[in-house]
This record gives C-alpha cells, structure tokens and sequence, in this order.
C-alpha cells in the first residue's frame, strides 16, 4: 500500500524504474505488527527447573525502546531507501536473537543450575515478523543484486550462536546436554530419509520407466502407490510391525540382518512406500507426458530404444520428475519423525520425549532442525530443478 | 529407387494398406494423394519401418529393407512429420544435428552441414543457431524440421503432411521454397498430403489412393486429363485444370507477339489469374510485363493444357 505507491522515492534516477510488486507494501505492514505486539509482551520465561511452572519476564525500558525503532524499520527503509530494506529486516532478525541471549543471561544469573530461561511468546512473535520481513524484503529486490541481504542476517545469527552467547538458552541448555547424542540422532534422520528416498528411487525409477509404456500396468502401479499414499504414516508403521516380526521369527537370519517388527527394518519400509508414489507418479505422468511428434520423429531419425530414452525421453521428463523427488525427500523428512515412535531413532525422538514429559525445549529440539532440513532440502532441489530446466530449456 | 512390391497393412480385420505396389522415381516427388483416412501415413510410415508391413515388402535400390537394421534404415531416409517434431530441449542447432551426430561426424564438419543447411532452407544461421524450437514460428520450425531431415543429405526424403500446420501464406512461401530446394536437390521425396493443390503443384508424380488401394499413379496430367476411374475424376473435382494452372506462373506459358493495345500483368502472376484477368478484360490475349518491360504476350489458346502439352513434347 503505502510503499507500493511511492516506489524508489529516494533513489530515483539509477533505480527510476523500480517496480515494486503489488502486495509488497502489505506484506511489510504484516511484518511490523507481529514485531510491536512481541516487543512489548513477555519475552523470556524463566523456570526454577525445565518442568515446573515459572514467571515472564518483559524486556527493560531501553529494549522494548529499540524494539519498537526495528519493528517499524524495514517498512521505513522500503520506503526511503528501498534497496535496503533486506538489512533492515536482517538487523531485526539478529536483534531478536541478541536480545534473547542478554535476557536469557541475566534472567538466570544467579539462579541455581537447574534454572531455565526459555523463550516466551514475545521472541517468537518477534522472529515471526522479522522473518515476515526478510521475506517481503526479498520480494522488494527480487532479480536485483541487492536481494542477497535478505540473507544477510545468516553470519551474525551463527556467530552469535557459536559465541555462546545464546548459551543461556534453554533449547541450548538442552541440545549441549543432549551434545553427542543431538548429533547423533540428526545423522540418524539423514539417514532414515537418505536410505528411504534411495531405495524408492532404485525401486521407483525404473518401475516408472517400465510403467509409463504400458497403460495397464501405470494405472495398477499408481493405484497401489496411492494407497499406501493414503495410510495415515502411523497406521503404517503399525500395519507393518505384524508382517516384519513374522519374517523375524519365521527366518532367524532375517532376524541377524537387523530385520525385526519395531525399529529401523519397518520405518525404512514404511518411508520407501511413502516416497514411492511421487516418484513413481511423477515419473510416469512425465515419461508420458513427452510429445508423441517428438517421438515419432526422433525413432524416424534412426534412434535406437536405448537413445531414445537418454537423449530424449528422460531429458525432456527430467524436470517434472525431479519435482517428484523433490517432493518424496520433503515429505520423508517429516514421516522420518513419526518413525522414532516405532524405535527408528531421529529427530523425532526429541519430540516425542519432550511430549510425553511437557518439555517444550525438547520438543524444540527436534522440531526445529526438522523443520529447517525440509525447508533445506526443498530449496537445494528447487535450485536443481531451475538449474535443469534452463539447461533444457523448460525453465523461465 | 523406392518400389512397394504388394505391401499390406491390416490392423485386425481391417486392411489400412491393401496390396499396394508402386514405384518411386528417383530423383522425382511423388505426392502421396487421398481422403483422410486412405492409408497414406501407414504406407509412408512402412517405407522407413515406424510400422511394419503385415505382408510384401518394400525394396529400397533393389535391397528389401528387412535385411536393415530398422534404425540403419532410417538414417538414410530424411523424415519430416505434419506435428514437426522438434526436440524442444534442444537448439536449433542440436536439432539439425541429430542424424550426423547419430552417424558419428566429427563435430567440424557438422557445425558447417547445420549452418550449410540452415542457409538452404532460409534462416540465418547466426540468428537461428542457438534458439530454442519454443522461440520459433510454425513455418520457421518446419524450415527447420526440413533441414533436420536432410542433415545427413539422405538421396531420400520422407515427408508426412509437412505443410499441413501452416496458415496458408506461410504454407504458400514454403512449398515455394522448397520447390526450390528439390530444383536444385533432386531427391527422391514421398510427400503424403490431402491437399489436391499441393500435390498439382510440387508433385512431378502423383500416387492417387483410396481406402488402402492404389487408385491411379501418373504425372498430374496424366490424372487430370485421363483419369482411371470415375473416383480419380471426382476427388480432383471439375475444377482440377484451373487448380494446376494456379500453381504455374503466367511466364512460363508466354510467347512472343506484339503486346500493343492488350491488357497487361506482371510475369510474376499466376496463370489462373491470369485467365481471370482475361475473362474480366473480355481478351483472350494479355501484356505480359516483367519489371514494366513487355515480355511478350499471353494467349488463351496457350492456356488450354492440350497446347501446352504439345509444347513440352516438341520441346
Ligand atoms: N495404430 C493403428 N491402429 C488401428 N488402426 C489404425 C492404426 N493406424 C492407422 N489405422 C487405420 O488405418 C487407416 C489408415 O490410416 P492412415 O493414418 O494411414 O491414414 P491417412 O491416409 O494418413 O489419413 P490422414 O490424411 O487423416 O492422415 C485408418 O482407417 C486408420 O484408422
Ligand atoms: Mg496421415
């Protein structure tokens, strides 16, 4: 709205062409309120130990100050100077992480060991518009060189991070308590959805293959995959503890390759099904999807089958198919937690405990790395499929 | 060069080629003629293997192609289809390409047969190299497809309803151009069409069918004026004559005379137009201007096909 309608005003000459893209100005204004109203509710909450109840604690005078100056700065700056709206909201970012790392400090300062200071509702309110404001900031300077500092709050909030200066914190409290094991239930869930994603590749990708000549055969194919799609992920993973503990006690060699009915033998089966079906369908509805003149004409051309596929065929299915995989990968990620409650291990452990025990740190713990690996993984592969697409000349 | 020796198509009981014997001429185009439906695709398409006959066989200078490997076959036949068929992830470049990089040519040379032939079918090689199939238009695309089918310079083209996506200007420049193109290539080309203008006009031959059956093979003369069955007269219609004269130039029917005092034309015009104009003017004989410069003159017994036919056996 009110940026919208007076674009570039301080930078007209290089920048008088600004094309600020309709919505962007209401997307500022829905970055600020979050980031007033957190700034003055309670920011950390501080118990004697991580179960019992405790106190809010709100941000001294000075803080809630600066506070309200960051929350209304990247709408400011879009308007000024709009170039540099993306480190406006990059400064509010860090702010907020600062800010908790001196609350969270001098909330348990001299409080006994067992003491935690954990975030209240005002940080996350906060973080929730400054990340609403990275995002209308990268909108503001998309295709510019300038987008980048939307980014540009990753270094100091790592650094802030590894300093310890969030060390106060309880989910750190928690994650360097965890330590080793954090890290080793991290590897665990890469390797859940590594291994799932793999083997339904292997499975899926030729399957897929076979499938999309033969109209019989994709319907059955596709049919089946979306019924395993359909299953809720812990019905599945119950439904196969029965039939892999038989195996088990039916062939104890089975049973020394680590095949039993809980563990990881049932999630891995469990995650392959689950992201069979993009795959596959994916797979075959781009496989078909390649015109029939392009065929016609690359087999009058004197191509050989084995050709045909490599040159043409899987060229031109490449990106829709990736998109497929892309899919699978994110959806594992999160099927991947559910599988800890059969005793698969990974992030979801943490949630689980920290569930069962009411602590939000632990739960914390496991969701948001969770969360942060599907978000990852979903722009890594998004960036392979633009990068394929332009390559053969699908993409934008 | 081409000879069908009773070549069969059935696809359950019924026959989609039946019997079909015919010889291609080298060097010439023969139009592959008929209603939608008569088997002109089916019988394109057993020539080069994309289907296989149910019975005869085909002879391709004097070899049965069934001694062939099918993709050895097909890459020394040119094959140009109605839906063009780009690869669209690939340039045009790339497309041009396929058949010699197929045939292992070094890259060299096969940069300057793309370039070669770009410049044959009328696109600027440095223009049009490095574009996509997506930035061209449907005659620039067909120009393409064209040069694609005679990158490996096949001695046969196959081409199924080539012109068929085109608006009629773009279809009109293209038959043009690769009139041109046969002028000076003399390929042995099947050209399939249901368009009884387009084959008068590029065929030096024309294989007439009708529900899988061959209903007459001959010069465009040879069908107009000595039709072999009632069928043959009906699908060229009554007005055959004028629909081969307006795929000839007035020019090629002038002879010397005195231009004084008649209506005048430009060479350029076709010959129905020509008889149109006549018919407007109340002349049966017109100017023929090239540039302005009298030519000479137009006569409407010069017109009647019977004249002219004599002409072009005296000559
Ligand atoms: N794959 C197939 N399966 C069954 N019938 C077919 C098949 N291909 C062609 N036919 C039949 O064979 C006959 C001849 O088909 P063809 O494609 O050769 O016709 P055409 O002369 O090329 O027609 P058009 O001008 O419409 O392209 C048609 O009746 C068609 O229905
Ligand atoms: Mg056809």
């Amino acid at each position: 709205m009110s940026v919208s309608g007076q674009p570039g005003a301080g930078v007209r000459g290089a920048y008088a062409p600004w094309s600020v893209p309709g919505g962007t100005g209401t997307v500022l204004v829905l970055a600020t309120l979050p980031m007033l109203a957190g700034t003055l509710l309670p920011w950390v909450l501080l118990r004697p130990n991580r179960l019992a109840p405790g106190d809010s604690l709100r941000l001294p005078p000075a803080l809630v100050g600066a506070g309200l100056l960051l929350a209304a700065l990247p709408l400011l700056t879009a308007r000024l100077f709009p170039r540099l709206t993306g480190l406006a909201a990059s400064l509010a970012v860090v702010a907020g992480f600062w800010a908790l790392g001196t609350q969270t400090q001098a909330a348990v300062a001299g409080q006994a060991p067992f003491a935690r200071a954990s975030a209240a509702s005002g940080v996350w309110l906060f973080w929730l518009g400054a990340g609403i404001a990275t995002y209308g900031a990268g909108l503001l300077t998309r295709s510019r060189p300038e987008r980048w500092l939307a980014w540009a709050w990753g270094p100091p909030v790592a650094a802030l991070f590894l300093s310890g200066h969030l060390n106060a914190w309880s989910v750190l409290i928690e994650g360097r308590s965890e330590g080793p094991r954090w890290v080793q239930e991290l590897g665990q869930h890469l390797r859940l959805v590594g291994e799932g994603l793999g083997l339904a590749l292997l499975i899926g990708v030729p399957l897929a293959v076979w499938a999309s000549g033969r109209e019989r055969a994709a319907g059955t194919v596709l049919g089946a995959a979306n019924a395993v799609q359909t299953l809720p992920s812990l019905a599945l993973l119950g439904l196969l503890i029965a039939p892999l503990s038989a195996l088990a006690n039916a062939f104890p060699a089975l049973r020394a390759l680590g095949i039993s009915g809980i563990g990881v033998a049932p999630a891995l089966t469990a995650l392959t099904l689950y992201a069979l079906l993009p795959i596959l369908r994916n797979g075959v509805v781009a496989l078909r999807g390649v015109p029939s003149g392009t065929l016609d004409a690359a087999r009058g051309m004197g191509m050989t089958p084995a050709q045909l596929f490599w040159r043409v065929r899987l060229p031109l299915a490449l990106p829709v198919w990736l998109s497929g995989v892309r899919q699978a990968a994110v959806l594992l990620v999160g099927v991947a937690a559910v599988a800890a409650l059969i005793g698969a291990g990974g992030l979801g452990t943490y949630i689980f405990k920290g569930l069962q025990s009411a602590a939000t740190d632990l739960i914390l713990l496991g969701a948001v790395p969770a969360a942060l690996l599907a978000l990852g993984l979903d722009a890594a592969l998004r960036g392979l499929e633009r990068l394929l697409g332009r390559h053969f000349g699908r993409g934008p | 060069m081409i000879e069908l020796q009773h070549l069969e198509r059935r696809y359950g009981d019924a026959y989609a080629v039946r019997d079909l014997n015919l010889k291609f001429p080298e060097g010439e185009l023969t139009a592959l003629l008929g209603p939608s439906g008569c088997g002109k695709t089916t019988t394109l398409r057993m020539i080069n293997r994309l289907t296989e006959p149910s019975a005869g066989r085909v002879l391709l200078g004097g070899r049965d192609t069934r001694d062939l490997r099918p993709e050895e076959l097909r890459r020394g036949l040119g094959y140009v289809i109605q839906q063009i068929g780009l690869f669209p992830h690939l340039t045009v470049a790339q497309n041009v390409a396929t058949v010699p990089e197929l045939l292992g040519w070094d890259r060299r040379r096969t940069a300057r047969r793309v370039d070669d032939l770009l410049e044959l079918v009328g696109l600027d090689p440095a223009v049009y190299r490095a574009k996509k199939p997506g930035e061209l238009s449907g005659g620039q695309a067909q120009r393409v497809g064209v040069a694609r089918a005679l990158a490996a310079d096949p001695p046969v083209l196959l081409m199924d309803e080539p012109f068929g996506a085109l608006d009629p200007l773009a279809r009109d420049r293209l038959q043009d151009a690769f009139k041109d193109i046969q002028q000076r290539l003399r390929k042995t080309v099947v050209l399939v069409t249901h368009d009884i203008d387009e084959a008068l006009r590029l065929g030096d031959r024309i294989a007439l069918m009708h529900a899988g059956t061959l209903a007459q093979f001959g010069t465009p003369d040879d069908l107009i004026h000595r039709p072999a069955s009632p069928f043959v007269r009906h699908f060229l219609g009554e007005d055959a004559v004028l629909r081969q004269l307006a795929g000839r130039a007035a020019a090629e029917f002038v002879r010397p005379g005195d231009p004084a005092g008649l209506p005048r034309i430009a060479d350029t015009l076709d010959a129905r137009s020509a008889l149109g104009v006549m018919l407007r003017e109340g002349s049966d004989a017109l100017a023929v201007l090239r540039e302005g410069v009298p030519l000479g003159v137009l006569r409407w017994d010069d017109l009647r096909v019977r004249e002219a036919q004599a002409r072009k056996a005296q000559a």
